[in-house]
């Protein structure tokens, strides 16, 4: 039954490999999306190429569909499945800051390494500032404890929360997705899209 | 709407929502009670015990979401414990009100003198469905003869164990506590460390996100 | 070669997907990007100031073995394939992405202090849109959503005042 790592049906090791793996087949992806130009994911911001958005909630879909589907069928343990624990305040501050830099800078994680390989030069210059502002981040650590475990809700979900079955959030999940991509196709018609 | 292959990836998604919106998702969940081959593997290759030095370095750490557990009789407990571990008899173990001390989320570490108490109640937790369980390996008996009197490596030793050594010198009277040397064996002395084997999934814990 | 164009995203979202569920099927955890970019930054102020990285809680804890670790290994094949798909596709070439009204120097300015920024918010956060708003998105974790929908809602207020970069 999978997880298989967590029935162990293969080593540490053998993870590895798996990681790297798996990690060519996620940089294959992001590059064939066009990830790795960072002018096609700032368009994003102002609606004239909603390709980030398109790609994130097709992928979210599909891994979440199968995940459930595959735990029905009785094929995989879903509580095996390593969920992100929840900081509430900690990451919706996170993640404004995290968006004010998506927004400048044009990239994020992931996706600027998927430029640096694909020569994009702007790309070098965003790997070096994340590091500079994790650097920072390690440095004021002693000071942001309090703000970085605001919030421990430990490994909620959605469905926990709403306190509805798990299948119903992921039919709003879809039901939302399918809006976004519709309501995302009308804003590129209305601004202007740029084909790149 | 014209059919195209956009559109018939919508039609899949939303089929597929609808089928898992009316269907018992939820129960099936229930299956990690009682995996009992699972369990029995992990206990054979003892991936159940956590090192006193990863307890020390999450205590070190205020590692969030880490609760040290203390199943000796309230009596030991008093005369010395973990810094930060509370005390849950392992006859109470299972009762309603100990069960509500215990986080399901949280990683539990459960202690005893030695080795067998915290395995038994560790078979237990895991069988009521506590996910993130360890059995610190030794015990308090070999807690306190780590970090009250560790013992110094004898030649020829290797950088690991020096700086073990040291750690468990400097951490000493902050693990502690308040007693030193406190003398209580109700079981048998365990000697840990005699096995060789590599930690994993115990450092998991420190950073999977992203 | 002349450039390709990109894929439907349609199509790069259905290959994304798949690639999250494999890794939730072998390995029981999905995909991430910034926790190896900390291990590269520790491994790097390790490398000058050892003592100062043990004494950081922090750093302290991605300094043992920092590359020996899953998502490293996950990022040098993000590495290669992202390089592999590039040349198929003929477009790695050296240049700048910019909008039409910037300099390359001014961008690069940007580039730097916009990392920057999302570095720090990145591990306030414990993640970034791979590894928090993709994979907590995906198993339904409340962080996740949470963290995406600040995402997008910050970007998009910001938007406004870098237009001039790329539009």
């Amino acid at each position: 039954m999978a997880p298989f790592f967590k029935y162990g049906f293969f080593t540490e090791q053998t993870g590895l490999i798996i990681a790297l793996i798996l990690g060519v087949s996620f940089g294959f992806w992001l590059e064939r999306a066009g990830f790795g130009y960072s002018r096609k994911l700032a368009l994003q911001f102002y609606f004239k190429d909603m390709t980030v958005l398109n790609v994130m909630f097709t992928a979210i879909v599909v891994a979440m569909l199968g995940l459930l589907l595959f735990s029905l069928f009785g094929w995989l343990d879903i509580t095996k499945i390593y969920i992100n624990p929840t900081y509430l305040w900690a990451q919706l501050i996170g993640g404004l800051i995290l968006g004010v830099g998506f927004a400048i800078g044009g990239y994020c994680p992931g996706t600027s390494v998927v430029g640096a390989v694909t020569g994009h030069v702007d790309a070098y210059f965003f790997l070096g500032g994340a590091m500079f502002g994790m650097f920072v981040f390690g440095e004021m650590f002693p000071s942001l404890e309090g703000l970085y475990n605001w919030g421990a809700m430990g490994d909620v979900r959605l469905s926990d929360v709403f306190n509805i079955s798990s299948g119903v959030v992921a039919l709003a999940v879809v039901i939302l997705a399918i809006l976004f991509f519709l309501g995302g196709e009308w804003l590129e018609n209305k601004f202007g899209k740029e084909g790149l | 709407m014209k059919i195209s292959s956009r559109n018939i990836g919508f039609g899949i998604m939303l089929l597929l929502g609808l089928i898992l919106a009316f269907s018992p998702v939820d129960k099936m969940n229930i299956s990690k009670v009682a995996d009992r081959e699972l369990l029995l593997s992990q206990l054979h290759s003892q991936s159940n015990y956590i090192e006193a030095e990863d307890v020390a370095h999450w205590i070190i750490d205020k590692e969030p979401g880490v609760l040290i557990v203390d199943i000796r009789p309230a009596g030991d407990y008093m005369k010395y414990h973990i810094p930060g571990a509370i005390n849950i008899p392992l006859e109470k173990l299972l009762e309603k009100s100990s069960l509500e001390l215990m986080d399901p989320s949280a990683t539990l570490v459960l202690t005893s003198n030695g080795n067998t108490k915290a395995s038994q109640a560790w078979l237990l937790l895991k069988e009521k469905g506590y996910d993130d369980v360890y059995v610190l390996h030794g015990g308090m008996n070999h807690w306190v003869e780590a970090f009250s009197a560790p013992r110094k490596p004898v030649e020829p030793y290797t950088d690991d164990e020096v700086f073990r050594y040291q750690f468990r010198l400097a951490a000493g009277p902050v693990m502690m506590g308040t007693a030193r040397a406190a003398q209580s064996t109700r079981e048998a002395p365990v000697k840990p460390r005699t096995i060789k084997r590599k930690r994993r999934s115990v450092k998991k814990k420190v950073d999977e996100g992203c | 070669m002349k450039e390709k164009p990109y894929w439907s995203p349609y199509v790069s979202g259905l290959g994304l997907g798949i690639t999250l569920l494999l890794a939730f099927v072998l390995m029981g955890r999905g995909l991430g990007a910034s926790g190896a970019m900390m291990r590269f930054t520790t491994a790097l102020v390790d490398l000058f100031a050892h003592d100062h990285v043990m004494a950081n809680p922090y750093f302290a804890k991605y300094a043992e073995n920092p590359f020996s670790n899953w998502l490293v290994y996950e990022i040098l094949g993000v590495m290669i394939g992202g390089f592999l798909s590039g040349m198929l596709a003929g477009r790695n070439k050296w240049r700048t992405g910019r909008g039409p009204n910037i300099s390359k120097h001014k961008r690069w300015v940007y580039a730097f202090a916009g990392g920057a920024i999302m570095g720090f918010g990145a591990r306030l956060s414990r993640g970034c849109t791979s590894g928090l708003a993709l994979t907590g998105g995906a198993t339904l974790a409340v962080g996740g959503w949470v963290f995406m929908f600040a995402v997008f809602a910050a970007a998009y207020a910001t938007a406004y005042f870098v237009r001039k970069q790329w539009i």
